[in-house]
């Protein structure tokens, strides 16, 4: 399959007076046309960071310090502001967590959306049909009455319904969702799940998809990357995470699930709390909440391997982590 | 289980939010409408056990934790706490009941008073409800940090200095300061992650069982309450549609609205995608509530009946309530 | 660079101290800044200008003027003091429990501050001095009934947000009594606002005090009140300004120590609340 975006070595980082808060630290993967890609991991590691590099919104003062950003084979790390409005919002969308803030509350809905079609020659008539048509596709009922309405009148799911709109509008090739479905209640975020999977296939545009929750990637993503404290530690297919986790991170993460452990006693924990990224241990930043943390990962940071075709771990264990028990059967 | 004593019961609960009545509304003399946030609820916890209580926003899951620890004004039902009627209590009476029923709140970092350490936090209730002498504060206030996993140099320190998980787990220690019979935690791991949620859940799972604590257990999240509760009740629009062990509701559920839930939440396992919905459309809004059962619009099952006349709840099975017509 | 903007915040919260510092002196021990007593009259001295003898020169009668700014502070600072404390807790207090308890005593209670707040300050002080009459006692009783709305005010709408935060509800749920809650848990919390009011509020009541005796309401002569003192200078400003100006600019550096000390305070409680 082909590359659409390939990110190489990006690192961003902040300073915050003396410290350099590492937020995204050389992490390295690529998007297939067609595919969601998943980025999962918990608070502060990274991952929205991660997309907001792709999208070139870092803020003062982070900074995008290292690294190659390759969009359809063209870097985008150097791209001047103005430059890099032309491939935002058309070649690649972006929706976010909480749909109320990131629309426009005084704005109404047909507005929101005619922005996407800015620089296209179409007559209001167009304008209003493909509108039409976007919610239409969104799943919002009655979609002509409700173009002339604001973000407020809406629910939450159907704000994220037409956040997913807008972002759909300029056919964008690449999608960043960033927890689209984190702020809404088990059936609404099943619709849209269900929602951004079927659009994806009948666009055929790629999704990268970021989130906290191992159920929302293993109901969406091709293949996923686990992010920890600024660093990618593992990136595999979907399928292979599930049934094979080599990381002891990725392990810990699905063993603390409530569903993941069926009737024990005792959940599984990863003993300890997530790292300050000011101030990171040296070696690999796991080690001290790591059952399998030898001397040397004290010492050493470890490099992405590749441990089989296509499953990439930077662990110095990994000869002791392959009998490690997934969430599923291995297929065989 | 079920032949445990009554720690709590709950009969025909009601909490209603008046809405505002606009000038509009005076003039054209339109009735006073109302939320109905919490809608003849009844149901019984049993001792030691954990009772988990899940549906969607707005299903008023949080509203009737908060009417049986009267933070909220039932309208009308009773609520019995060990036996004894606590719906009208007031002032000395009410507060001396409250520390046999103490809640856990979901947010960790708006929950704790920023101006006091733990130590003044827990030594507090332990001070207010004479629970041990004035010496014995302090080794008490210890005792109880220990029990909740955290040590003794934490005690000097504010809220602010703490990481969610720790605050969530002075959240615990105060709540049990005062040696309550019941526990309600409200969402008390969806504000952590995953890491740290596991702590928690094994903290709580660990203390009911050590201090022979009842628990209901509010989540939004249905793998954490299948974790850990041993019956569970399913609301929808202010009501109990389904009430059964968890075990039961969560591999053979009966009402419908209790099978989409399940249906809905993601399964972990990448090789069984779901292809189209649970359900369609939203929850509606609580102010004018559809006539008969109150989940009939969107009822894949939805029969002729069930628009007109509410469904009771009845005892399908053993311990096992549902409303709903289809088992009638 | 956020050093920078802290030492900043430093020098200015110093400067504030010192000019307060230095009011608060001549206002206890006046004898230390001057060696002229403020109602000695010296008609051979009568409209000196300003020299070494008499830094701010004389007025008519041969009173050193900067005796009498000196001397003046004490009932200037008092004012001001008195002005702000008395409604800080009156004010306080009522803004607390209406917004607590709600009901029938908030409605009354909002009801009579939006009336009254309808008037400017300055105009409500003088409207109640006229019906009290002259004289420094009836200039504070209006301070004071007119000072109170704007700290329940304040203290209200914190309390309003605070009593629903889940610490509070906590509180409740933990059975601990009103005035536990009250005072333990909302009073620290809702208290930095007000007292960062309570410092500015100082300039105010102090310079509405002054105004008060400028036009004659307030302290009445031979008393030394810098507004006072101002007044007397009115009708000799155009061959004797220094009466006037030189006590004037005394009040307006005063002033100005204060708003620095308040907004060093500010940053402090800030930092510290968190």
């Amino acid at each position: 399959m082909q590359k659409l975006l390939e990110v190489i070595d990006l690192k961003t980082y902040f300073y915050a007076g003396d410290k350099i808060i590492k937020a995204v630290d050389g992490a390295s993967f690529e998007v297939r046309r067609g595919e969601t890609f998943g980025i999962v991991g918990e608070s502060g590691c990274g991952k929205s960071q991660t997309c907001r590099s792709v999208l070139k919104l870092i803020r003062n003062p982070g900074k995008i310090t290292g690294g190659r950003i390759l969009y359809e084979g063209r870097d985008v790390v150097p791209l001047s502001n103005r430059q890099m409005r032309k491939i935002r919002g058309k070649e690649i969308s972006a929706i976010f967590q909480e749909p109320m803030t990131s629309l426009n509350p005084i704005m109404k809905i047909r507005d929101q959306i005619y922005e996407g079609f800015k620089g296209k020659n179409m007559t209001g008539e167009q304008k209003e049909e493909r509108a039409v048509e976007l919610l239409r596709m969104v799943g919002i009922p009655s979609p002509k009455q409700r173009l002339n309405d604001y973000p407020h009148q809406f629910s939450g799911g159907m704000r994220q319904r037409i956040m997913i709109a807008i972002a759909l509008g300029s056919n964008p090739k690449l999608l960043i969702a960033d927890e689209p479905t984190t702020a809404l209640d088990v059936t609404i975020q099943n619709q849209i799940m269900v929602l951004i999977n079927d659009l994806k296939d009948k666009m055929g545009m790629s999704v990268i998809l970021v989130t906290h929750d191992l159920g929302v990637i293993a109901q969406m993503c091709e293949r996923v990357a686990v992010m920890y404290a600024g660093k990618i530690v593992e990136m595999t297919d979907t399928v292979t995470l599930f049934a094979k986790p080599r990381h002891p991170y990725t392990y810990g993460l699905m063993r603390s699930l409530p569903a993941g452990g069926g009737n024990a006693e005792k959940l599984y924990t990863i003993e300890g709390t997530i790292p300050n990224l000011a101030e990171l241990p040296a070696g690999c930043a796991f080690a001290p909440r790591c059952q399998f943390a030898a001397e040397k990962c004290r010492r050493q940071e470890p490099k992405p391997e590749e441990a089989e075709k296509g499953h990439w771990v930077s662990c110095h264990c990994l000869n002791r982590t392959c009998g490690l028990k997934g969430l599923i059967p291995v297929l065989k | 289980m079920e032949a445990g004593k009554k720690i709590v019961e709950v009969r025909n609960l009601c909490t209603e939010f008046p809405i505002k009545k606009e000038f509009s509304d005076i003039l054209a003399r339109r009735p006073e409408k109302s939320v109905k946030a919490v809608n003849d609820v009844s149901f019984d916890v049993y001792e030691g056990e954990s009772l988990g209580l899940v549906g969607e926003s707005g299903c008023g899951k949080s509203t009737l934790a908060k009417t049986i620890v009267r933070l909220c004004e039932a309208k009308a039902g009773t609520i019995k706490i060990n036996g004894r009627d606590i719906t009208n209590l007031q002032g000395k009476n009410l507060r001396a009941v409250r520390k046999s029923m103490q809640m856990i709140f979901q947010d960790p970092y708006s929950s704790l008073n920023p101006r006091m350490t733990v130590y003044e936090t827990i030594a507090e209730i332990l001070k207010v409800h004479k629970i041990v002498s004035v010496h014995e504060i302090p080794d008490k206030v210890n005792e109880i940090l220990a029990m909740c996993g955290l040590n003794k140099e934490m005690a000097e320190r504010y809220p602010g200095e703490f990481s969610g998980g720790q605050r969530q787990r002075v959240g615990i220690a105060r709540a049990l300061a005062a040696g309550p019979s019941v526990i309600l935690a409200d969402e008390p791991v969806s504000a952590l992650d995953v890491s740290i949620q596991a702590q928690i859940i094994n903290l709580l799972k660990k203390l009911q069982k050590e201090l022979h604590l009842t628990m209901i257990f509010i989540s939004h999240d249905l793998h954490v309450v299948r974790y850990i509760s041993q019956r569970t009740a399913a609301m929808y629009l202010g009501k109990i549609v389904e009430i059964g062990s968890t075990e039961v509701l969560f591999t053979d559920p009966l009402h419908p609205y209790t099978g989409i839930l399940i249906h809905a939440s993601p399964k972990i396992d990448p090789t069984q995608r779901e292809r189209s919905p649970a359900i369609q459309g939203e929850v509606p809004s609580p102010i004018d509530l559809p006539k008969g059962c109150l989940f009939h619009p969107r009822c894949p099952r939805c029969m002729e009946k069930c628009k007109n006349k509410i469904p009771e709840m009845k005892e399908i099975k053993e311990g096992h309530l549902i409303a709903c017509h289809l088992y009638e | 660079m956020r050093k920078k903007k802290s030492s900043h915040k430093k020098v200015t919260f110093i400067v504030g101290s010192v000019i307060v510092g230095l009011v608060v002196l001549m206002a206890v021990f006046p004898r230390i800044f001057t060696k002229y007593n403020p109602i000695d009259v010296d008609v051979m001295a009568s409209l000196s200008p300003p020299s070494l003898k008499h830094l701010f020169g004389t007025d008519n009668y041969g009173r050193d003027i900067f005796s009498r700014v000196v001397y003046g502070a004490r009932i200037d600072l008092m004012m001001g003091v008195l002005g702000t404390v008395v409604p800080f807790f009156i004010g306080g207090i009522a803004g607390m429990l209406a917004a607590y308890y709600s009901g029938w005593f908030d409605r009354i209670l909002i009801g009579l501050i939006d009336i009254m707040m309808a008037f400017p300050f300055t105009i409500l002080v003088i409207v109640i001095i006229s019906i009290l009459g002259n004289g420094i006692i009836n200039v504070y009783i209006a301070l004071w009934l007119v000072g109170w709305m704007s700290y329940a005010k304040l203290v209200r709408g914190e309390v309003l947000v605070l009593k629903n935060s889940d610490y509070i509800q906590a509180a409740r749920v933990a059975g601990f009594s009103d005035g536990r809650i009250l005072l333990r848990h909302l009073l620290p919390n809702v208290v930095s606002a007000a007292v960062v009011y309570a410092v500015s509020d100082i300039v105010l009541c102090m310079l509405t005090g002054a105004s008060m005796s400028f036009l004659g309401l307030g302290v009445q002569p031979p008393t030394a009140e810098w507004g006072a003192i101002m007044n007397e200078g009115k009708s000799y400003i155009s061959y004797a300004w220094w009466i006037t100006v030189l006590p004037g600019l005394i009040m307006a550096v005063t002033g100005v120590g204060f708003s620095l000390l308040g907004d060093g305070l500010t940053d402090y409680l800030r930092r510290k609340g968190r």
